[in-house]
C-alpha cells in the first residue's frame, strides 16, 4: 500500500448537489505528516468527516488505508475505523464513562483483553500527563485536559492513520504543545500517517511535511 | 446518580408492564374459578317416564358433564300422611323420574335453548326446567366479570405501551451520544447495542423476579386470605415453573424488542 490516502476528483458536500469540496485531489502517502489549512467555513472538518466515512463522497474517487469509498458497506466502513484514530474538534468524549474507559474504547472495539486494554490505557494517559485524572468523568476535565484524553484514545490501538480535526484549537499552550509532541511521536515512532486539519501550522514542530491549502472548495498542494 | 435513576426507569416501566400482566392472570384465574363456581350451582332438571343413560345423552349434547337422578323419596314422605300405604305405592311406580344435568361450561341463552329443544325431542322426556331466568343472570353476571378483566387488560397494555415508548424515547437521548461516538472508532451494530442489552435484560430480569416475588408471597399472608374468604375466591398460588418462565421470558422480550427499536432509530441518525 503505497499511498495510505488516494482521492482523485472528489467531490463532498451535505447535500448531493452542493459540494462543499469540489475535484479535490490528494495523494498520502505511509508515514507523511501532513496538514490541512484553511479558512474558517472552507470545508476542513468536511474533507476529514469524508476521510472516516462519516460523510461519504459525492462523486469522484476516495481510498484509505486500501479501502475504496465505492459502494462502501457498514461493515467494511466499522472495520476501516478500527484502522483509524480520530482527534474530534468537540473530543467526542462518553460522558458516562471514566477517562480510562474513554481511552480504552478503541481496544475493547479491536477486540482486546481487559488486561492489555488497562495497560495501554495507563501507558497513553502517563504520556498526555493524565494519569492522576484515571477515574474522573469528562465533564469534570477542562478542555486542555479532555483534548489529552481524546488524543490518548485516538493513539491508543496504534492506528496506521490519525486524523485530527482541529486538535490544539481553544487549548492552553501547555496542552497544545502535549497534543504536538505525541502526533510528531506518533508519527516518528510508530511510523503512523498524521493528518492534522488546522489554522495554523505550529513552527516550532521541527518535522517535514506536507501541507494543502483549502480555499473556495478547492485544494492546493502548497509546495 | 444518573445511572441510578436510568436503572429505576427501566425496572419500574418493567414491573408495572409485569405486574399488570400477571394481575390480569390472577384475576383471569379467580374469575374462572368463579364461573367454575356458578356451573356447579346451576343444574338443568329433566323430568322422564324412563331411565336416562349418561353416554346416550352426552352422546347428543356434549355440554353435559353429570347427570344424577334426583330421588322421589322425599316427596313420598311427605304425602305419607295423607294418602294410604297402596295408593302410596300405585304413585311411586307412576311416578316419572327426575334428573338433574350438570353442564361443563356456562352456555349462554341460545345453546340452552338449543339444549333444551335436544332434550325435548327424547320421547321418554315430558318436561325440561332450564330455570333461564337464574342462569341468565349469573351468565351476565359472569360476562360482566370477564369483560371487566378485558377492559382492565386493555388499559394495562396501552398503559405499558405507552411506558415503553417514554422509555424507547429517553434512551435514545441517553444513548445516542454514546453510540454514536462507538460508531465513529468503528463498534459493529451489536457492540453499539451490548451495553444496552445488557442493562436492560439485568434490570427487567430483576423487576421480573421482584413480580414472581410479590405474587408468591402476597397470596400466603394471613391477611389476604382473610380477606379472599371473606369474598369466597380462591388467590391463586404462583406457580414458578410456569409463570415464572412466562415472567422472566416476558421481561426478556420486552427487554429485547425495546433495545432493538432504540439501537435501530440511533443506527438511522
Amino acid at each position: 500500500m503505497e499511498y495510505v490516502i488516494k482521492a482523485s476528483g472528489l467531490n463532498i458536500g451535505y447535500e448531493r448537489d452542493e459540494p462543499v469540496i469540489t475535484d479535490a485531489n490528494m495523494a498520502i502517502k505511509a508515514q507523511e505528516f501532513v496538514f490541512i489549512t484553511g479558512k474558517s467555513g472552507s470545508g476542513k472538518s468536511t474533507i476529514i468527516k469524508s476521510l472516516y466515512g462519516e460523510l461519504l463522497p459525492n462523486h469522484g474517487e476516495l481510498n484509505v488505508c486500501g479501502v475504496d469509498f465505492r459502494n462502501i458497506g457498514s461493515s467494511k466502513l466499522n472495520l476501516l475505523r478500527r484502522y483509524l484514530g480520530v482527534v474530534f474538534q468537540d473530543y467526542k468524549l462518553i460522558d458516562e464513562w471514566t477517562v480510562e474507559q474513554n481511552v480504552m474504547l478503541p481496544l475493547i472495539i479491536g477486540g482486546f483483553s481487559k488486561g492489555v486494554c488497562i495497560k495501554q490505557a495507563h501507558k497513553l494517559l502517563k504520556h498526555v500527563k493524565l494519569l492522576h485524572k484515571i477515574n474522573k468523568y469528562p465533564y469534570e476535565l477542562s478542555g486542555g485536559e479532555q483534548q489529552r484524553v481524546a488524543m490518548a484514545r485516538a493513539l491508543a490501538h496504534n492506528p496506521i492513520l490519525i486524523l485530527a480535526d482541529e486538535p490544539t484549537g481553544n487549548l492552553d499552550s501547555y496542552s497544545s504543545e502535549v497534543i504536538w509532541n505525541l502526533l510528531k511521536g506518533a508519527k516518528e515512532h510508530l511510523g503512523t500517517t498524521v493528518v492534522v486539519v488546522t489554522h495554523n501550522i505550529p513552527s516550532t514542530l521541527g518535522i517535514d511535511y506536507k501541507h494543502y491549502f483549502l480555499e473556495g472548495g478547492v485544494l492546493h498542494e502548497v509546495n | 446518580m444518573k445511572s441510578i435513576s436510568s436503572h429505576f426507569s427501566i425496572f419500574i416501566s418493567s414491573f408495572v408492564l409485569l405486574f399488570s400482566f400477571q394481575f390480569t392472570n390472577v384475576i383471569k384465574s379467580i374469575v374462572n374459578d368463579y364461573a367454575s363456581k356458578i356451573v356447579n350451582d346451576y343444574a338443568i332438571v329433566v323430568v322422564s317416564s324412563a331411565e336416562l343413560k349418561e353416554e346416550e345423552l352426552q352422546k347428543q349434547i356434549p355440554e353435559i358433564e353429570s347427570i344424577s337422578e334426583i330421588s322421589s323419596k322425599k316427596i313420598l314422605d311427605r304425602l305419607k300422611n295423607e294418602m294410604s300405604s297402596k295408593n302410596l305405592a300405585l304413585l311411586q311406580v307412576a311416578l316419572p323420574k327426575f334428573y338433574s344435568l350438570k353442564l361443563g361450561s356456562l352456555p349462554d341463552k341460545k345453546r340452552i335453548e338449543t339444549i333444551k329443544q335436544k332434550l325435548s325431542t327424547i320421547t321418554s322426556i315430558s318436561r325440561v326446567e332450564t330455570f333461564a331466568k337464574t342462569h341468565e343472570k349469573m351468565f351476565k353476571m359472569f360476562l360482566l366479570l370477564q369483560a371487566m378483566v378485558y377492559i382492565f387488560t386493555f388499559f394495562v397494555a396501552c398503559i405499558a405501551v405507552l411506558l415503553i415508548l417514554k422509555q424507547i424515547r429517553i434512551w435514545i437521548y441517553e444513548h445516542q451520544r454514546r453510540m454514536a461516538i462507538m460508531a465513529l472508532f468503528g463498534a459493529s451494530f451489536f457492540m453499539k447495542s451490548a451495553m444496552l442489552y445488557r442493562m436492560t435484560l439485568v434490570d427487567t430480569l430483576i423487576s421480573a423476579l421482584g413480580v414472581c416475588a410479590f405474587y408468591d408471597i402476597v397470596p400466603r399472608l394471613p391477611l389476604a386470605q382473610a380477606y379472599a374468604a371473606e369474598l369466597d375466591v380462591v388467590l391463586p398460588s404462583f406457580d414458578w415453573l410456569y409463570e415464572g418462565s412466562v415472567l422472566i421470558g416476558a421481561s426478556f422480550v420486552f427487554a429485547f424488542i425495546a433495545v432493538s427499536i432504540v439501537a435501530r432509530k440511533i443506527g438511522r441518525v
